[in-house]
């Protein structure tokens, strides 16, 4: 992701298909990506598709299935599709956008919604009146997947069993509907 | 933040084989756009476990 601003324009970067895997947040999404065979998937489609936009689709792709309406939202998507977003391969600009230990987030969980600001309202959302509102929405996308110990150091899901896997906004129930309370110390992590 | 030594950063891009992709998508009609996403919706579960 580019999350370079320019101060006339405004925001110049976007989803670029760069990250980098070696950062605390990105572990695992290496093993994800060999596992699924979306490597190959991408050898398929190369020379029609940039890696940039592909990301996005996959990622939509993803989302529809998991969906409660799997086919109205993968057409929503197709429909709403603005391909052209240029594939960057190296990144060395996005260095400390990404959440840290140092900014409170991935690695030091206990510090919370202090991450969840570094990260989006002051890089990817950055000057935009509706930025904690889009944080919010963005953070819905953890009813889907789960947490491993081998990557976080946490594990477990944050829906229900009978919720898990599904693109809904069973998140949000969670948070709002069930009791909980944040471990400060889960298997081993401080 | 220290900046990270450049030796140990790995890019995605460098997982792919870039060779023959484009760099930017020219064209791409809605037929595209679902061959590519069932390309990807097959290589999901194709895989076991997936939830």
């Amino acid at each position: 992701m580019d999350f370079r601003h320019d101060a006339a324009e405004g925001e110049i970067g976007g989803s670029d298909g760069c990250i980098n895997l070696n950062e605390p947040e990105h572990n695992g999404v290496e093993g994800c990506l060999k596992k699924f065979g979306i490597l190959e998937v991408y050898d398929k489609v190369k020379a029609k598709v940039s890696l940039a936009d592909f990301f996005v689709i996959a990622g939509e792709a993803a989302s529809a299935r998991a969906a409660t309406h799997p086919k109205e939202l993968a057409a929503r998507f197709r429909d709403g599709f603005k391909y052209g977003r240029k594939t960057v391969k190296h990144c060395p600009w996005n260095w400390d956008r990404m959440p840290s230990p140092e900014h409170g987030c991935f690695g030091d969980d206990s510090k919370g919604i202090k991450g969840l600001k570094h990260i989006f309202n002051d890089n990817m959302f950055r000057g935009r009146v509706d930025g904690w509102a889009l944080t919010a929405a963005i953070s819905g996308a953890h009813t889907v997947g789960k947490a491993s110990l081998e990557n976080s150091g946490y594990e477990g899901h944050w829906s229900t069993a009978a919720e898990q896997g599904k693109f809904n906004n069973d998140y949000y129930k969670q948070i709002f509907m069930r009791g909980w309370v944040p471990e400060l110390a889960m298997n081993g992590k401080k | 933040m220290a900046k990270p030594d450049p030796s140990s950063v790995l890019y995605i891009a460098d997982l792919f084989d870039l060779e023959g992709a484009v760099e930017v998508t020219e064209s791409l009609t809605k037929k595209d756009y679902e061959r590519v996403a069932g390309f990807v919706v097959k290589a999901y579960e194709e895989v076991d476990d997936v939830v």
